[in-house]
């Protein structure tokens, strides 16, 4: 199906459409989301199906934090249908100020998607690890630095 | 807004399909069981406030500039940008 998106018309089959049951906060109304690759870019879009201006740019968080990891809860396993963890694909949805380099990830809500039932969710977690505004730049930094100094020790 | 009294135990229903009962009270601590349909997210008011606000901040407003993203981002990666040693 052809859709109207930020990017322009594109062509989108119904394989990629991904239902997010819950939509997302604050966006509770629209439900069909589609991942947008970039060529050559770890940033991809998250576009909505139902409104063509919505649009989220994403990542994956593991480029910021190499050891970030989601626990999902009984409930949104059932949410999501996941039946094995490698169902799952997990984006954090990037922040873009006017300055780029103090564009921020968010991983205390990622967005969580089953590809095998194409299933998706904004997830919350509660364990006080993360936080709504990680700074992209300067927490690559800092995982290089840990990780050089690991190597190193 | 709306105010109930209830005691543990027993509930209110919100629409036809969400119902909140009163768990347990300890203290000022109260705790809510949701009963709610899938499509009908619950959470802890101020985290679903941050969460929302987040989500509005990081919507696409105007063009995004991909490719000076990209360019950040590899750079600070490879370690061409001004290196900065985060404090311990």
């Amino acid at each position: 199906m052809v859709v109207a998106t930020r990017l322009g018309e594109l062509n989108v089959e119904e394989k990629d459409i991904v239902q997010f049951p819950q939509g997302i906060l604050g966006f509770e109304e629209y439900k069909r989301y589609t991942v947008i690759e970039q060529e050559d870019s770890v940033f991809s879009f998250l576009q909505s199906i139902d409104e063509p201006e919505l649009a989220f740019v994403v990542m994956y968080p593991e480029l910021v934090d190499g050891s970030y990891s989601v626990a999902l809860t009984k409930e949104q396993i059932a949410l999501l249908e996941i039946d094995n963890p490698s169902d799952g694909l997990v984006y954090g949805i990037v922040t873009v100020p006017e300055k780029v380099s103090e564009m921020t990830i968010n991983l205390q809500a990622p967005i969580v998607i089953n590809k095998n039932k194409n299933l998706g969710a904004q997830i919350v977690l509660m364990d006080g690890k993360y936080h709504t505004r990680h700074n992209v730049l300067a927490e690559l930094q800092a995982s290089a630095y840990y990780e050089a100094k690991k190597a190193n020790a | 807004m709306l105010v109930l009294t209830r005691k543990i135990d027993q509930g209110i229903m919100i629409g036809d399909n969400v119902k909140v009962i009163i768990v347990d009270v300890r203290g000022d601590q109260v705790k809510l069981g949701i009963e709610a349909p899938r499509e009908v997210v619950v959470h802890r008011e101020e985290i679903y406030r941050e969460i929302q606000a987040e989500n509005a901040r990081a919507a696409l407003k105007t063009a995004v500039d991909l490719r000076k993203m990209q360019e950040a981002f590899a750079s600070r990666k490879s370690g061409q940008g001004k290196p900065r040693v985060p404090s311990e």
